[in-house]
């Protein structure tokens, strides 16, 4: 057992292989190796229990394709539920993934951000995630646009 | 690294959320924004899910989200539209690639291979939309003449008329193509006669910064004015009496290969006879790799020339501000001058890679 401790000093108990599903605390355990030593980390749990015995996915498998764009943008029943959080949780449990390496729950994440995106025009994109426009002068903007019309039958 | 913390931490208060969910704001009145949350590479990560649609709209969003989707945009249609495969350079197939091509040529003649090939040239050129977004091309041509194209037709079973009469269109369609790529920057060409038809129209391509020719012949003598970074001509040869080298001396660039092995003594003493006639010096060259020609050094033994500086004394001086300098030669011989070089020309010089023997040739000994 690996006792993980939140930043709020909330206290967990959960089994090695329920939380070696990040790499980060895989590392910092064989760090510290066996100890009674709590492991100072917040709430991620719920998704390393729910894919316990699942393969990790090899080390940089993925990284030849990381610059090639990957399609699918599905996500499982139980991770789409998951995931349904508001916005703010979501880009939490993001940064967290990134964080703590956990690449399925990164990918699921990122994922649905995409999905956020997908069929918004550029104004609904900065809406939806306050972003303000920073080009300078708006004209710009048409521009890009001139340029990657051909992306958009695509 | 950011942590996971508490949503204090993570930059997120109850006070900022509101802009979050209130679509109606036109413009957004707190300052927290999502894109300064998660770091860029997360955005790249999500970004990598999006169509290409969507992308070109993220394009247009601010310009991190630019600078974030623009590179996908275009990765994607270098590779989809006109990157050519090594492995289908040696066959017939593989003028274009992309789109599953090469699988529908499969049991078509030499022959007509060739017009399909012609026709995607064409095709691609016409289209405006993708052929402004060619970055990089290479096109595979055939030196219809000589031994090596004999014997490699014999091998592969096809008619060298076939192909004498077929080529000519696929290169013109290429030729013609070019003026279309507008943001061509890097151009291979493989196997081909290059003349003054193909340096014109490279002269109309401003934004052409790399240019490479792989086993090309080089024909005519005239002297494309290109302003390359970046040179590589591998394995060249010379067809015809009036052909020489001169034309390959571009003096805006910096990174260059020579490949003079299939060259004789006499054209690598033509080429920089030439450059410096015209003074060209490749004054802003600061890479040379330089393969010499094969009997670089015994026509200068033979002809007795042992103590007078050598043609390698000439070719040197031709880069005064080279700083890395490397030659792939193994059988340089130090005995067939006397006279050694003063490294003194190379002021710049900080990496000289070539073999014990061909270093042993400067004077004085400069650690490097």
């Amino acid at each position: 057992m690996v006792t993980l401790v939140t930043s709020d000093n909330e206290k967990f108990n959960a089994e090695k292989e329920v939380v070696e599903r990040s790499v980060l605390i895989k590392n910092m355990l064989e760090d510290v190796g066996e100890s009674d030593q709590p492991i100072p980390l917040p709430m991620f749990l719920e998704y390393c229990e729910h894919h316990r015995g699942e393969p990790l996915p090899a080390p940089d498998a993925d990284t030849s394709q990381d610059d090639t764009r990957k399609r699918t943008t599905d996500i499982s029943e139980w991770d789409q539920k998951f995931i349904t959080v508001d916005q703010e949780m979501l880009f939490e449990i993001i940064l967290a993934a990134n964080y703590l390496d956990i690449k399925s729950l990164l990918d699921v994440g990122c994922k649905t951000v995409a999905n956020m995106i997908k069929g918004k025009t550029p104004e609904e994109i900065r809406k939806l995630f306050n972003i303000v426009n920073d080009f300078t002068p708006r004209r710009r903007c048409a521009q890009i646009k001139k340029e990657n019309e051909w992306a958009e039958d695509r | 690294m950011r942590t996971f913390g508490t949503r204090k931490e993570a930059g997120i208060t109850d006070q900022t959320s509101g802009g979050l969910h209130s679509p109606r704001d036109s413009e957004p009145q707190s300052s927290f924004s999502a894109r300064k949350i998660l770091t860029d590479e997360i955005w790249r990560a999500c970004f990598t899910f999006v169509s290409l649609k969507d992308l070109s709209h993220l394009a247009c969003v601010c310009k991190l989200f630019r600078d974030i989707s623009q590179p996908l945009l275009f990765t994607s249609l270098t590779q989809i539209q006109c990157l050519l495969k090594k492995k289908d350079r040696r066959t017939l197939v593989g003028f274009l690639q992309g789109r599953g091509l090469s699988k529908d040529n499969l049991g078509l003649s030499s022959v007509q291979r060739l017009e399909k090939a012609a026709v995607r040239l064409t095709n691609l050129s016409s289209d405006h939309r993708i052929s402004q977004f060619i970055f990089k091309f290479a096109f595979q041509g055939y030196l219809t003449e000589g031994n090596a194209f004999l014997r490699w037709a014999k091998r592969s079973g096809l008619r060298t008329e076939d192909i004498r009469s077929a080529y000519p269109t696929v290169r013109d369609a290429f030729m013609l193509s070019l003026k279309s790529f507008t943001r061509l920057y890097k151009l291979e060409l493989l196997t081909m006669y290059v003349d003054a038809n193909v340096w014109l129209p490279l002269e109309t391509i401003p934004t052409l910064r790399t240019l490479v020719l792989q086993g090309c012949a080089l024909s005519g003598n005239y002297a494309p004015r290109l302003k390359l970074d970046c040179f590589e001509a591998r394995r060249i040869s010379l067809a015809g009496e009036e052909s020489h080298l001169a034309h390959l001396a571009f003096p805006t660039v910096q990174h260059m290969a020579l490949d003079f092995s299939l060259m004789s003594q006499l054209e690598f003493t033509d080429f920089t006879h030439h450059v410096r006639s015209k003074i060209l010096t490749f004054q802003k060259l600061s890479h040379l790799e330089f393969t010499p020609p094969e009997k670089w050094i015994d026509a200068g033994k033979d002809e007795g020339m042992t103590d007078m500086p050598s043609l390698v004394h000439d070719f040197l001086r031709l880069f005064p501000n080279l700083e890395k300098f490397r030659v792939f030669h193994k059988t340089i011989s130090p005995s067939f001058t006397s006279v050694a070089i003063p490294l003194d020309i190379f002021p710049r010089l900080n990496s000289l890679s070539a073999s014990q023997e061909f270093t042993s040739m400067f004077i004085p000994d400069r650690q490097i």
